[in-house]
């Protein structure tokens, strides 16, 4: 690894670190896209990204329905430029709360640094990135520095926050968006951890050990004898919990993978193992790359999801699957909400009430359990 | 809440865990796939599929798409020729001039998908994929395909009568095995829809160079010739490589000779095994029942779609299918060909490139 640290001798980025910056795009509301999405969009998977826009914006936000939107990020989108699409979202009130993966919230934090990201090419040597110390995701390149410095400010704030026990990862996750605020009330504009936090908005991780975070949590444990522990009992929990006090559910699922499950188990664990039969989603959209003919969950259609009593089966119709890379469909998904009548809903600030809806899934378990 | 059943008439047969025995032929191990999961079954399950079809007295169609001969696939397609697997071939030109490549002796090499086009290019090695050839080669080919084409009648050939002539030729003078040279043997047609696009058409433009009344194909004759052949056997059947062009041919006859003969039904069994996938409305990815709303496909028909790489499924399918059907293969009731004198016969009787067949 020293060898790779950006600052060691002949460690220059060779020209691969000239791409413009990465910054994360904020949708505007462009009638210009809506109109290509409502006219231009008419079949194939153009077609069913506009049903999904038509879905999430038209019912799934519409004021007398009060749905509770759960928004899933799996892949590598905060790294290509997503996280500003996900803020204003939150900004807004249109996601009530997130499911990630590690590496996205991970890679969230670079933006908040002030790191920088670059465009470049999926097509380069990477032995030379290797001995330049540049870090690939496909075509997003940056310095390891960026690495190690992002770790240093992880390990710093878990001894400068004093988080210690059992916590659930919305918990750890809003101390570190406080945190990012605090060296710089501004970066809730580019950081959507930080924007969590400030909106009030819980992000769960269904992984915390397998990502960059999880690894300095690690290190913490080890060598500075820390006692913080990330409890996924309790995210499983807050997200039942907030699933069951939902007026109407529904899921924006981006990718698939881990997340996607964490989100769709609520319904089994409310009427499974809670004994409190809720009815399933009633909204479901995803925009994947993944297919269903392999038989994995990431490209499990929302019908099979019914079997599961998942999603309900009276609500089909409000389902529907976009084959698409999400960095080409998300930002269209969005410019099509945030031009909607429906475009601003009141923030639920879940995250502040985590406790008493916990409270409340233990109540109606313990009704379920005597009603039997 | 009732979501526990007590018992469901879904849940009837175990999946049962594949067990990893030395030595299993691949007959075993395809037939123990049939009570595994996903593409796995879905093959085992093209296997039932191909079996009823040599049963049920068809006329079996086979569509070549994607650079299987290059792949390394030619000879497992000849050995359906060889034991009428299948009746009729509908391929791409490459797969045929891959095919005729290696019948004269050279070869394709074993390369790597990452290797420096750049240096390949200097070094003019033609690369599909992971495997490499020499453009030098390929061009003589095209010359001798030129030469060929040149001693040729002069007059339009469909590409079924050019390619059983060029199987012919190549038979007579390398005594190969291949695709081409199995069909000649076994007299069994050969369509190439798009046969301009490939180095076939680059040899016929190459003998038109040389003489203008040479390098004519009469693509339409093959539509009506096939059509006909629908007509004259109308229990079809069709075996799917790749999807693509062929795809679409064996399939449009189908619904072409339906129009001239409403008795026609559309084919009775469907395989297809493909990469592609039905949600980017492309016809190589689309789905089976999309298919029976052309009338290509009849509405009962056994179907059944793998999705997988030929390269993977193919050498299994096949040698599995060798074992397990070898009974049905020695007793099947073939379609029988003959193409003397330019004219295809099937069961004795001309099949015309010039007028569709009224109702038999």
């Amino acid at each position: 690894m020293p060898h790779r640290a950006p600052g060691s001798p002949k460690s220059t980025s060779g020209g691969h670190l000239s791409g413009r910056p990465i910054r994360y795009y904020r949708p505007k509301g462009s009638p210009e896209i809506r109109q290509l999405i409502d006219d231009g969009f008419q079949a194939f998977n153009a077609a069913r990204l506009g049903e999904a826009c038509r879905i999430y914006s038209d019912k799934m936000l519409a004021p007398d329905h009060d749905t509770t939107i759960g928004l899933t990020i799996a892949g590598a989108l905060t790294p290509a430029g997503l996280g500003g699409c996900m803020i204003e979202l939150m900004e807004r009130g249109l996601v009530d709360f997130v499911i990630s993966t590690g590496a996205n919230l991970y890679h969230d934090l670079h933006y908040a640094l002030n790191f920088t990201l670059h465009r470049g090419s999926p097509f380069v040597d990477d032995r030379v990135l290797y001995n330049e110390g540049v870090i690939r995701i496909y075509d997003v390149l940056f310095p390891a520095q960026v690495l190690l410095d992002t770790d240093t400010y992880i390990r710093d704030f878990l001894v400068r926050s004093g988080l210690s026990g059992p916590m659930a990862t919305s918990e750890f996750h809003l101390a570190l968006g406080r945190d990012l605020l605090e060296r710089d009330p501004d970066c809730a504009t580019y950081s959507v951890v930080a924007a969590a936090a400030a909106y009030g908005v819980p992000i769960y991780t269904s992984s915390p050990g397998d990502s960059s975070i999880g690894m300095n949590i690690a290190y913490h444990e080890l060598m500075n004898g820390g006692t913080l522990m990330i409890d996924p009992n309790r995210d499983v929990n807050e997200i039942c919990a907030i699933i069951l006090a939902g007026e109407k559910n529904g899921a924006v699922i981006l990718g698939g993978g881990s997340p996607k499950n964490f989100y769709l188990q609520g319904q089994p664990t409310l009427w499974e193992v809670y004994g409190i039969p809720k009815g399933g989603n009633d909204y479901f959209i995803q925009i994947t790359t993944d297919q269903v003919v392999w038989g994995g969950l990431s490209g499990a259609t929302p019908a099979e999801a019914v079997s599961w009593g998942k999603v309900n089966p009276g609500v089909l119709p409000d389902t529907v699957v976009t084959y698409a890379d999400s960095t080409i469909a998300f930002p269209l998904f969005c410019e099509y909400a945030v031009g909607h009548a429906n475009n601003r809903r009141a923030r639920k600030g879940l995250v502040h009430k985590r406790d008493a809806l916990v409270a409340a899934l233990k109540e109606a378990a313990r009704e379920a359990a005597a009603s039997r | 809440m009732s979501r526990v059943a007590k018992s469901s008439r879904f849940l009837k047969a175990p999946v049962q865990p594949f067990e990893v025995r030395a030595g299993a032929t691949a007959e075993d191990v395809l037939e123990r796939m049939e009570r595994i999961s996903f593409q796995g079954r879905t093959l085992a399950t093209a296997q039932r599929v191909w079996q009823r079809m040599l049963g049920d007295r068809c006329l079996i169609f086979l569509g070549l798409a994607g650079a299987l001969s290059a792949g390394g696939l030619r000879l497992a397609v000849a050995h359906l020729i060889h034991t009428r697997a299948v009746d009729c071939l509908v391929s791409t030109g490459a797969n045929l001039y891959h095919d005729l490549h290696e019948t004269r002796g050279r070869h394709h090499f074993i390369g790597s998908p990452a290797a420096d086009d750049g240096a390949l290019a200097a070094e003019r090695i033609d690369r599909v994929y992971d495997t490499f050839a020499s453009e030098d080669e390929f061009a003589d080919n095209d010359e001798w395909i030129a030469q060929f084409a040149l001693t040729l009648e002069a007059r339009p050939h469909t590409t079924r009568e050019f390619l059983y002539r060029l199987g012919e030729r190549l038979w007579t003078e390398t005594g190969g095995d291949g695709i081409l040279t199995a069909a000649f043997r076994a007299g069994i047609p050969i369509y190439c829809p798009a046969i301009a696009d490939s180095s076939i058409g680059m040899g016929l433009a190459q003998a038109r160079h040389h003489d203008p009344a040479a390098g004519h194909i009469d693509t339409i004759g093959d539509v009506i010739e096939s059509t006909n052949l629908v007509i004259a056997h109308p229990q079809t059947a069709s075996v799917v490589f790749g999807g693509g062009t062929p795809k679409n041919f064996i399939n449009q006859a189908a619904v072409e000779a339906e129009y001239f003969c409403p008795d026609v039904k559309g084919h009775r069994y469907a395989i297809q095994i493909v990469t592609d996938v039905p949600f980017y409305g492309g016809a190589s990815g689309s789905t089976l029942e999309e298919a029976e709303s052309w009338g290509k496909l009849a509405a009962d028909a056994a179907r059944v779609s793998v999705r997988a790489d030929a390269t993977l499924a193919v050498p299994l399918l096949l040698t599995a299918l060798s074992g397990s059907a070898a009974d049905l293969l020695a007793t099947r009731v073939l379609p029988a060909f003959s193409q003397d004198g330019g004219t295809l016969r099937i069961n004795d009787a001309p099949v015309s490139t010039s007028r569709f067949a009224s109702s038999q």
